[in-house]
């Protein structure tokens, strides 16, 4: 049974904390997120259980962390829900050559150095019990994928969700997310394959065939949800609850196929109807309990897997400064090249690098699953996740550098005119929060 | 084909389709790589009493008998939980099938001028790679202690990594 009193008090404790962090980081213009990550690590053995571990020890023993676990897996399945929802990867046929060819070297470029890095990181912060091939692809996927919420919000803050630097960092990172995913599922799938006992065919079989029913069955089901909604202006609690279990059982048979919860849940968002006033609608429902609520705990229970301890010595901060400036010299160097390639100009082009640079909580997913399937380490999960807190961090900064207020009002004319779906994970007020 | 257009297969070429193939390679010869071998886990310890017991300045070693330690491995270096008779997480390393780690007591022994300043208790070990589940061999020791002679140690790995992607 749960101690009831302690996962309150440790929710209670956690929001507190996000809240509090989040005010102060909008303090110095940083997304609300990002001092959500930071209250994460705050409330982990890197500060409070090194500061004060035996309050530490008493607020998170090790036996009540799987309820909070629990709490944390159900929310980042609506969440990911919501993000398959708002990505429509549609919209990089709108966008010509310059969003095709970033978003496919926005994805090479920090997957083959990543590789590289791998290389070299492999024999020090690895083990054999992980294969290098699932290490180098697995620390690829980590660097490669793009917050595509975080993205939407700083876009929306910055007046910049319908420039067109926007619209093609959006698509771009619509592309990333998804090409990201399938490629976790490839590294999971390669990484249970050698312990399972069910044929890998049966596997790739089962998740195929899945695939082709949620695609061509269940989403003529959505449609007609669609149909509803335009004809009344609403759905009913009946309609909402089913696409709240929908989106249970696609998960429940991910996990079941091998993969994991998440791909259910993002697959179930993707092969929603894309008409903005519906993605709009379905997203107001589902999305304040999650990011006010549920999303926090996420950001704590990171916090208290990783421990800035492990990294001692300078050879091991050494490894975390190379995979920093790795992530950002794939990511934003990529797609600043190949943008610029593509004819936007250049300080344009390195506000898109900047922005696919950014991370965030897409970032932190990737990495909890690849410490919970072991192919990272502690010390690497902990550098993963501070090179994640670390580029999300430097976006905006570094864009109120390159792209000051004058050069965001004449690129923000918009060259697309369309409702934004994308708002869509992000809150209508400033003050709300975002994942 | 315009010039657009043709300067984007360029692009395209250079950018993504050459890149594919170097990441090809790289996992390619990359994939005999050797790291070190996997100790990561929990690991039940098996010592003698009596040679424990024979260590005048190691009273916190008793509690080391039919303990567990929980070990987290990250490459070489390795980060050791113990029980609560030890100061939490003590470092250690491995190199080759060499496992060296230092604990230190919770207690300092007082009174006994052969400890010596230093308390902490030392382990050397053999990790046996091919054993199944995976064991260790080696001795405790108490560098600082003159009189100590060192205490044999054994332990063996209750939870083997759950997911053998290559080893």
């Amino acid at each position: 049974m749960p101690d009831l009193f302690k996962l309150v008090l440790q929710v209670a404790v956690v929001l507190a904390t996000c809240r509090a962090m989040g005010f102060l980081f909008r303090k110095i213009r940083q997304p609300r997120v990002v001092g959500e990550m930071f209250a994460g690590i705050l409330l982990g053995p890197s500060l409070l259980g090194w500061m004060a571990p035996h309050f530490s020890a008493y607020l998170f023993p090790p036996q009540s962390l799987g309820f909070l676990n629990a709490l944390c897996q159900i929310g980042l399945i609506i969440f990911m829900f919501l993000v398959g929802m708002g990505i429509n990867t549609k919209e990089l046929k709108h966008e010509g050559h310059a969003a095709v060819l970033t978003s496919h070297v926005s994805i090479t470029a920090p997957f083959v150095l990543a590789a590289a890095l791998a290389v070299y990181l492999y024999p020090h912060v690895s083990d054999r019990s992980v294969s290098f091939t699932a290490f180098a692809l697995f620390m690829g996927a980590a660097m490669s994928v793009t917050a595509f919420p975080v993205l939407a919000r700083i876009l929306t803050e910055r007046n910049m969700l319908q420039s067109r630097l926007g619209t093609v960092a959006i698509a771009c990172a619509a592309v990333d997310d998804v090409t990201g995913w399938c490629i976790l599922a490839y590294i999971i799938i390669l990484v249970r394959a050698h312990a399972s006992p069910t044929p890998l065919w049966i596997t790739l079989t089962g998740i195929v065939a899945f695939g082709f029913v949620m695609v061509y069955g269940v989403k003529r089901w959505l449609d007609r949800l669609l149909t509803e909604f335009q004809m009344r202006g609403h759905l009913s609690e009946g309609l909402m609850a089913r696409i709240l279990l929908f989106i249970l059982v696609s998960a429940l048979f991910t996990d079941y196929l091998g993969l994991h919860l998440l791909f259910g849940a993002f697959l179930m968002g993707a092969i929603m109807p894309k008409e903005p006033q519906f993605v709009r609608y379905v997203i107001d429902r589902f999305e304040p309990i999650t990011v006010t609520l549920l999303l926090p705990l996420f950001f704590a229970f990171t916090g208290l897997r990783m421990s800035v301890g492990l990294i001692h010595g300078r050879e091991m901060w050494m490894y975390c400064g190379l995979i920093i400036l790795v992530a950002t010299v794939g990511k934003f160097g990529g797609s600043m090249l190949a943008s610029w390639l593509a004819g936007m100009p250049l300080r344009d082009a390195a506000g898109l690098g900047l922005l696919m640079n950014t991370r965030g909580l897409m970032g932190l997913v990737i990495l909890d699953i690849g410490l919970d399937i072991k192919v990272i380490s502690p010390a690497l999960f902990t550098m993963m996740v501070l090179m994640a807190f670390v580029t999300t961090f430097m976006t905006n900064p570094l864009l109120d550098l390159i792209c000051p207020g004058e050069s965001i009002a004449r690129s923000a004319s918009p060259v697309v005119s369309r409702p934004s779906t994308q708002s869509s994970l992000t809150p209508k007020s400033p003050n709300s929060s975002v994942a | 084909m315009s010039t657009a257009s043709r300067n984007f297969l360029i692009a395209y070429f250079c950018l993504v389709i050459l890149p594919i193939t170097g990441l090809l390679g790289i996992l390619k010869h990359s994939r005999n790589l050797v790291a070190p071998i996997s100790i990561g886990g929990t690991w039940k310890i098996i010592a003698d009493p009596g040679s424990l017991a024979g260590l005048p300045c190691g009273k916190s070693l008793a509690s080391l008998q039919d303990a567990s330690i929980t070990v987290s491995q990250s490459g070489k270096d390795l980060t050791i939980a113990l029980p609560s008779s030890f100061r939490n997480n003590a470092s250690g390393r491995l190199d080759g099938s060499i496992l060296t780690a230092s604990f230190l007591p919770l207690e300092t022994p007082s009174g006994n001028s052969a400890c010596g300043d230093d308390p902490a208790v030392s382990l050397t070990a053999t990790v046996d790679p091919k054993s199944a589940p995976r064991s260790f061999f080696g001795t405790l020791s108490i560098p600082a202690c003159s009189t100590c002679t060192s205490a044999a140690v054994h332990a063996v790995r209750e939870e083997p990594v759950a997911n053998k992607a290559g080893e």
